[in-house]
C-alpha cells in the first residue's frame, strides 16, 4: 500500500512553495552553518565589541565582539535541532495516545484526562517548570517542549480516530477477522495522517517560538552555545545602541515561523479542506 | 427444502445509555428485543422494517460485530457466540457482509487488489502473490469487472462499481453465508437493478445464503424467498415472499405493503398512512408495541404481548405476531384494479 496523502488535488499550491522556500532558507543555514558562517561564533574581540553592520561583520558584532551573523546561522542548528527532536517526538507519542485513546474506549477516559491535565497549565509555563526541575540544556528543553506538545497531537488525532473508526471499511476489516493492532495500524493510521501531519508543521513553528522564548529568559539553550532566544536576550541591553543584535535573529525566528504556518495552513487545505477556518 | 444453514434463537440486544463522567447506566435502548429465524441452506431470507427497528443490530449480531445481551447464533449447528478465536477465524471465512454504502465501505487509501486481497492474505488462503494477484482478477470478472481496474483507488469508481468491489472482497473467502445490509438502498435505481441480478448470479454459482435487510419492500420482493418483517426489535410477521404480499396478517405488513409504490398510473389503491412516529426503543409501548399506531388495536393489545405465532389461514410457516390476525381481514399488497 502506497502512502498517498491526499486524494484529488493536483499539484502544489504556490502558497506552499513560497512558505516552503522560506523554511528551507533555514534549514539549509543549519545544515551548512559552518561554510555559510563568515566567523567563529565564539570568538570574542574587545577591539570590534557593538560594531555595526558593515563588509566585515555583515549583521554587526555583540557585546563581546562576535559576529552576530554568525551566532544567527549557528543558532539556527539549535532552533532546527529542538524543532525536528519535539516534533518527531510528540507526533510519535501523541499519534499513538491519540490512536490508542479513539480506538479503544475504555482507555479513553484515563489517557485524555491526563492529556488534558497537561493542557491546563499554560504551555510556556510548564516547560519552564519540567526545565526548572531538569535543568536548562538543550536536550531537556526538547523534552519538555515535547511533554507541552503532545497532547495537542494526541487530541487532533484521536478526534479523527474517533470519525474514522465508524467508517464502514474498519467494519469491513472486522468482518475479514483482522486484529485490534492491524485495524489501527492498516485501517486507521493512514486515514488520520494528513491532519497529523499539519499538526507536525504547527508544533514545528510554535516549538521555534517556544525555544527562543526559553532561551531568551535564560532557561533554556545555555550560553554561550548560540540559539535565537539568547542572541536577543544577549542584544536586550543594547536595544538603542545596537539594534542589529535584536533585530536580525528576531527576523530569523519570524521567518522560519512564519514560512512554517504558511506551509501548514496551505498542506490543511490541500489534505483536507473540511479543516479550513480551526486551528 | 435444505436444512438450516443459519438458526437465530431469543436474540436480544439492549444497548447501555450512559450519562456523566462514570459511564452510569441511566437506560436501555433496545434494539433487538426477541428475534427467532432460521434461514435455509441456499435461501435468501428478506428482513425489511423502517430504519432504526433492528435489522442492522441483528446483521452486526450474526457477524459477531457486537455480542448479545442473551440469545444464540448457531451457524451449521454451532453457537457463534461461544467460539473462541480460532475458531472464529474460521467462521470469519464462512460469513460475510455485503455494506450499504459502497462510498465508506473501501479503505479510500488502499489499491482494489489490496482491498479484494486483504481476506485471502489475512487468512492465508494462498501463499504466493502470484496466485493472489490471479484470485483478485477473477474475482473482478466475477463481479463484472475488468481486472485491468485492480490497480485503481476506490474513489475513480462510481458506486455501483464500488459496491460490486465490495462484494469481490466478500466472496474473496468463498463464504457460505452472506449479510446483505441494504446493498442498494444506495444506489440509483437503474443500477439497483444490476447489482440485484448480479447477487442472484452469485447465489446460484457459488451457492450462497443471503440475509437480505432491506426497507424497500419491492426490492426485497425480487430477491427473497422468505420475508420476515421486523418492527422496534421483534419479528412481527414471516412468510414466503408471494404469501405476504397476497395475504399479510399483521397490520404493519398491512401498511408497509401499501406504500409500495406501484409504476403503473392507472392502477389505485388505498394507501395506510401510519399515524404518529416510531415509539423510541429506549421505552416501547406496553403490550403490543405496535398498538399505538394500530387502527385495529384492541384492550388486549394493550396490555398483552402477542407472541410469534403459526396462522390457520394461509400457507404453512405463515406466522404472524397479532392477537387479532386470524379474525382481521387484510388489504392485500397486490393493488386493487380500477378500469
Amino acid at each position: 500500500m502506497r502512502l498517498r496523502l491526499g486524494e484529488k488535488y493536483s499539484g502544489l499550491s504556490s502558497r506552499i512553495v513560497v512558505g516552503l522556500l522560506l523554511t528551507m532558507i533555514m534549514v539549509i543555514m543549519a545544515i551548512a552553518a559552518p561554510l555559510i558562517a563568515t566567523h567563529d561564533p565564539y570568538q570574542t574581540d574587545v577591539r570590534s565589541r557593538l560594531m555595526s553592520p558593515g563588509s566585515e561583520h555583515l549583521l554587526g558584532t555583540d557585546e563581546y565582539g562576535r559576529d552576530v551573523f554568525s551566532r544567527a546561522v549557528y543558532g539556527a542548528r539549535v532552533s532546527i535541532a529542538v524543532g525536528l527532536g519535539v516534533v518527531i517526538i510528540s507526533t510519535v507519542f501523541g499519534g499513538l495516545i491519540g490512536l490508542f485513546a479513539g480506538y479503544f474506549r475504555k482507555l479513553d477516559n484515563v489517557l485524555m484526562r491526563i492529556m488534558d491535565a497537561l493542557m491546563a497549565f499554560p504551555s510556556i509555563l510548564l516547560a519552564i517548570a519540567i526545565i526548572a526541575a531538569i535543568g536548562p540544556k538543550t536536550t531537556n528543553v526538547m523534552i519538555a517542549l515535547a511533554i507541552v506538545y503532545t497532547p495537542r497531537t494526541a487530541r487532533v488525532v484521536r478526534g479523527q480516530v474517533l470519525s474514522v473508526r465508524e467508517e464502514a471499511y474498519v467494519e469491513s476489516a472486522r468482518v475479514i477477522g483482522l486484529g485490534n493492532m492491524r485495524i489501527i495500524f492498516r485501517y486507521i493510521l493512514p486515514n488520520v495522517l494528513a491532519p497529523l501531519i499539519v499538526q507536525a508543521t504547527f508544533i514545528l513553528a510554535l516549538t521555534i517560538i517556544a525555544e527562543a522564548g526559553l532561551s531568551y529568559i535564560g532557561a533554556g539553550t545555555p550560553p554561550p552555545t548560540p540559539s535565537w532566544g539568547n542572541i536577543l536576550a544577549d542584544g536586550r541591553p543594547h536595544m538603542y545602541r545596537a539594534p542589529w543584535m535584536t533585530i536580525f535573529p528576531g527576523l530569523f525566528i519570524m521567518i522560519s515561523v512564519l514560512g512554517l504556518n504558511v506551509v501548514g495552513d496551505g498542506l490543511r487545505d490541500m489534505l483536507d479542506p473540511r479543516l479550513r477556518g480551526s486551528e | 427444502m435444505n436444512r438450516n444453514l443459519l438458526e437465530i434463537e431469543n436474540l436480544r440486544k439492549y444497548f447501555p445509555m450512559t450519562a456523566g463522567v462514570f459511564r452510569r447506566k441511566v437506560g436501555e435502548v433496545k434494539a433487538v428485543e426477541r428475534v427467532s429465524l432460521s434461514i435455509k441452506q441456499g435461501e435468501t431470507l428478506g428482513l425489511v422494517g423502517e430504519s432504526g427497528c433492528g435489522k442492522t443490530t441483528t446483521g452486526r449480531l450474526i457477524l459477531r460485530l457486537i455480542e448479545p445481551t442473551a440469545g444464540k447464533i448457531f451457524f451449521e449447528g454451532k453457537n457463534i457466540f461461544e467460539l473462541n478465536s480460532h475458531d472464529m477465524r474460521k467462521l470469519r471465512r464462512e460469513i460475510q457482509i455485503i455494506f450499504q454504502d459502497p462510498f465508506s465501505s473501501l479503505h479510500p487509501r488502499m489499491r482494489v487488489h489490496d482491498i479484494i486481497g486483504e481476506p485471502i492474505r489475512f487468512h492465508r488462503m494462498m501463499d504466493s502473490t502470484q496466485k493472489i494477484n490471479r484470485r483478485v482478477d477473477e474475482l473482478l470478472e466475477v463481479v463484472g469487472l475488468s481486472p485491468a481496474y485492480r490497480n485503481r483507488y476506490p474513489h475513480e469508481f462510481s458506486g455501483g462499481q464500488r459496491q460490486r468491489i465490495g462484494i469481490a472482497r466478500g466472496l474473496a473467502v468463498n463464504p457460505k453465508f452472506i449479510v446483505c445490509d441494504e446493498p442498494v438502498s444506495a444506489l440509483d435505481v437503474s443500477i439497483q437493478a444490476q447489482v440485484l441480478n448480479l447477487m442472484e448470479d452469485l447465489q446460484e454459482q457459488f451457492n450462497l445464503t443471503y440475509l437480505f435487510i432491506a426497507h424497500d419492500l419491492s426490492v426485497v420482493r425480487h430477491t427473497s424467498m422468505r420475508i420476515a418483517v421486523m418492527y422496534l426489535g421483534n419479528i412481527v410477521e414471516i412468510a414466503d415472499s408471494d404469501e405476504l404480499f397476497e395475504r399479510p396478517m399483521h397490520p404493519y405488513s398491512e401498511a408497509l405493503l401499501s406504500a409500495v409504490p406501484i409504476p403503473d398510473p392507472t392502477v389505485e389503491r388505498r394507501q395506510i398512512l401510519l399515524e404518529g412516529d416510531v415509539p423510541s426503543p429506549a421505552n416501547p409501548p406496553s403490550g403490543c408495541h405496535f398498538h399505538p399506531r394500530c387502527k385495529y388495536a384492541v384492550d388486549r393489545c394493550r396490555s398483552e404481548i402477542p407472541p410469534l405465532r403459526a396462522m390457520k389461514k394461509g400457507i404453512e410457516g405463515h406466522q404472524a405476531a397479532c392477537h387479532r390476525a386470524d379474525e382481521l381481514e387484510l388489504q392485500s399488497g397486490k393493488p386493487l384494479e380500477v378500469v
